[in-house]
């Protein structure tokens, strides 16, 4: 009994020694962190690089404080809010969201009936617009229906439509409609605008191409 | 950028392993995280990264998703964009759903789980609109379902938005969407939804789109057409689904008026309210067969189909709306106590019992048989005499109050009789307590005249009713009356040197009418016809006011 207690004692450190020298269980794979949220995400996402809305495919839609250059004119434009819009090369443009209407301008060589009839095809074909009668156009062309006050420009409008070609009736994109032909003088080179609004569409469409149309002037 | 490659790993984190499908404005795949769990994910056209505006909508809907309830809506999880790749993706759990789509491609869906798809949908729009979040672009790609209906999710919320924002000319999901949805200038509202859930709900019944512009065509969508298409109001979905070579029945007809109605104040308030009206008009009961007026099958292909029972209709529903059958009342429904419920669902199966019980002249022979059983189990069983008393008994108990009618069925129930009896009695009780004066003391009554079909509709004319044609058929008055079936009618009186009166009719079976026709004399012109003065209104140089 008197060898007891510390046999005991070596037989406990002995048995502590092993158990401690004993390979340790693997450890359970640790899954790899979950998903972070939104909210938790370190890295916020790059910015992308704005649109130069030089094409309508870029999808720029203007706002009230769109402004677009007519060419080297001097002249600028408010595309109707909420149309899209794009300032190409020739000129600017802009379309309805539905396409039922549309704006393009381009400069002209002079404000006579000649260079408005000259900067006409241009523009047609841009909008796709067909069944003109040009040689009834061209005539009418001396007078203008009416005119306006734009902020910064003297503008003179002509109404296309089948009252006014009888019997054919203009039509954008292969429908029907009313064109308007747009010529704008200024202090510098004078432009030509063609805007179209399709059969049956609100009146308030033609109404935000007119409202359009006063915009014309110097940059805001 | 192109599309990445199957096997990219975006951010380090989300593998692509397999594509799932093609988007209007990208492409879903299938990825994993490095421990192996499915994610969904959407890699983004170029273009919308390239719109700051887009790609700002896009990452504040996705942080709004997480507000929704899960149970109906696919939450975003990340939108980034891959810093290598500089490619855009938006992550969320994956699901083992299949799309709307996939789903009615395998056969349309019933009145019942085009209800329940409603109703979950309401509750994930509802969350999202008390949010100021809008889908706009909901369509049977982007609602998720399994194959009972049980489970609805909504996904790709905020995509329509930035999607807007990026692709000129459209702003909804095609043939899915109202005009105010279509139209990107158009703010985004809370009913541009509600259309899209009416628009889906008639997916969901007839496998089409309701517009006809919508449907797919080997020259592909034709925008133009399809929005000259959404100025139109839809007067009957039934003739729509007709000619979209589906069923519909006319009971529809209103409630696809109001849920695809172009002017969104014109709509139901709410995609709630909207499954709320679906709900109603689905019945108490999915899959119960109801009829309308006439017979006609209202719900399409909807369980079993009681026989035409003259009696068993409520004539006293107006045309166009769905008549209830009185072999199942509104006390039936799911107002009524659950053991009574039971009874009656457990009850009529066959086309004979249905008519059994559902015819009122029978009704009172259901409790004295009852009653006689029960007294046949307690060793009181007698001869014919006894049963024709025990008859007449049941002729009075039929017309007793309600407290009776409960104590005859709890004696029924007491006895020992089998349960399918007992259920039976169950039933009987409560339609002897139903309100519908046809229920009670039927037997008495004499058998219930053929149906009518038509009502006398009777005209007060003032000069005189001239000749009248109705529906393009020249008819002759009787007394100034004539007999018109049920359903609308268009009679026009015209007299010799009076403007033509038209008068535009719905009749209902059994209703007679009474219209008042003033025929306005016409003023006889001295001269030649003056012309119509010429309009100098121009579209965009004086517009006519």
């Amino acid at each position: 009994m008197t060898y007891f207690k510390p046999l005991l004692f070596v037989g406990l450190i002995v048995g502590l020694t092993l158990g401690g020298c004993r390979r340790r269980p693997a450890e359970a794979p640790v899954a790899a962190a979950p998903t972070a949220p939104i909210a938790s995400s370190p890295k916020p996402p790059e910015p992308p690089p704005p649109p130069k809305c030089e094409s309508l495919s870029e999808g720029c839609t203007a706002d009230a404080q769109t402004q677009q250059p007519i060419a080297e004119t001097g002249l600028w434009v408010q595309p109707p809010t909420g149309w899209h819009y794009a300032t190409e090369a020739a000129g600017p443009v802009s379309f309805h969201a539905t396409e039922s209407a549309a704006l393009a301008w381009v400069a002209a060589r002079g404000t006579q009936p000649d260079d408005v009839f000259a900067a006409l095809p241009a523009l047609m074909t841009r909008l796709e617009v067909a069944q003109v009668k040009t040689d009834v156009l061209r005539r009418r062309l001396g007078k203008p229906d009416s005119r306006v006050e734009a902020r910064g420009a003297k503008v003179r409008l002509w109404e296309v439509s089948k009252a006014t070609q009888k019997p054919a009736q203009p039509t954008m994109k292969g429908r029907p409609g009313t064109l308007l032909v747009i010529a704008a003088e200024h202090d510098g080179p004078p432009v030509v605008g063609l805007a179209f609004v399709l059969e049956g569409s609100t009146p308030e469409l033609a109404a935000e191409v007119m409202k359009a149309v006063q915009t014309l002037g110097g940059k805001l | 950028m192109t599309q990445p490659a199957l096997g990219t790993i975006l951010s380090g984190r989300w593998q692509l392993v397999a594509e799932v499908q093609a988007l209007p404005m990208g492409h879903r795949y299938e990825a994993r995280d490095a421990t192996g769990q499915a994610y969904t994910v959407t890699v983004f056209l170029a273009a919308l990264t390239q719109n700051p505006a887009a790609w700002q909508a896009l990452k504040q809907d996705a942080q709004a998703t997480q507000a929704l309830p899960e149970a109906h809506v696919l939450r975003t999880l990340e939108v980034e964009v891959d810093p290598q790749l500089g490619v855009a993706y938006a992550v969320s759990a994956k699901v083992e759903l299949m799309s709307l789509r996939q789903r009615v491609g395998a056969g349309p869906l019933d009145a019942g789980q085009t209800s329940r798809l409603l109703t979950a949908l309401a509750e994930a729009l509802s969350a999202a609109h008390a949010r100021q979040l809008v889908h706009r672009s909901l369509g049977p790609d982007n609602v998720f379902v399994n194959g009972d209906l049980g489970v609805v999710r909504v996904g790709d919320f905020g995509v329509a938005a930035a999607r807007a924002l990026v692709e000129p000319g459209w702003g909804g999901e095609p043939g899915f969407c109202g005009p105010d949805a279509a139209n990107i200038a158009q703010p985004a509202q809370p009913s541009m939804d509600v259309y899209a859930a009416g628009a889906l709900a008639f997916y969901a019944l007839t496998g089409r789109s309701p517009l006809l512009s919508a449907q797919p065509s080997p020259q592909g969508l034709d925008i133009n057409a399809l929005w000259a298409e959404l100025q139109v109001p839809i007067a009957s979905a039934a003739q729509q689904a007709q000619r979209l070579g589906a069923h519909l029945a006319p009971a529809w007809d209103a409630f696809f008026a109001r849920a695809l109605a172009p002017m969104p104040a014109d709509r139901y308030a709410s995609v709630s309210e909207l499954a709320g009206a679906f709900a109603a008009l689905a019945g108490p009961r999915p899959g119960t067969p109801q009829r309308a007026l006439g017979g006609t099958m209202i719900m399409g292909d909807i369980g079993p189909i009681a026989p035409p029972s003259a009696t068993s209709l409520d004539y006293g529903t107006p045309a166009g709306a769905m008549a209830q059958p009185t072999s199942a009342p509104p006390m039936m429904g799911f107002d009524a106590p659950a053991a009574v419920q039971a009874a009656s669902t457990a009850g009529p199966q066959t086309s004979e019992e249905l008519a059994l019980a559902g015819v009122p002249t029978k009704r009172g022979l259901m409790l004295p048989l009852l009653v006689v059983g029960a007294l046949l189990l307690c060793g009181l069983g007698g001869g014919g005499g006894w049963l024709l008393y025990q008859r007449g008994q049941a002729s009075r108990l039929a017309e007793a109050s309600a407290a009776s009618a409960s104590a005859a069925a709890q004696a029924a129930s007491a006895s020992a009789a089998a349960s399918a009896a007992a259920a039976q009695a169950a039933a009987s009780a409560v339609e002897a307590v139903a309100p519908p004066p046809a229920s009670a003391a039927v037997a008495e009554q004499p058998p219930p005249a053929a149906p009518a079909t038509d009502a006398l509709i009777s005209f007060e004319c003032k000069p005189d009713c001239g000749s009248v044609q109705c529906d393009g058929k020249a008819v002759e008055l009787k007394d100034s009356a004539l007999r018109l079936t049920a359903g609308g009618h268009r009679c026009v009186f015209s007299k010799p040197g009076h403007a033509p009166a038209t008068v535009k009719l719905t009749v209902e079976a059994g209703e007679a009418q009474k219209h008042e026709v003033t025929l306005v004399e016409q003023k006889k012109t001295t001269g030649p016809l003056t012309p119509k003065p010429k309009s100098n209104c121009g579209t965009f140089i004086n517009p006519c006011k």
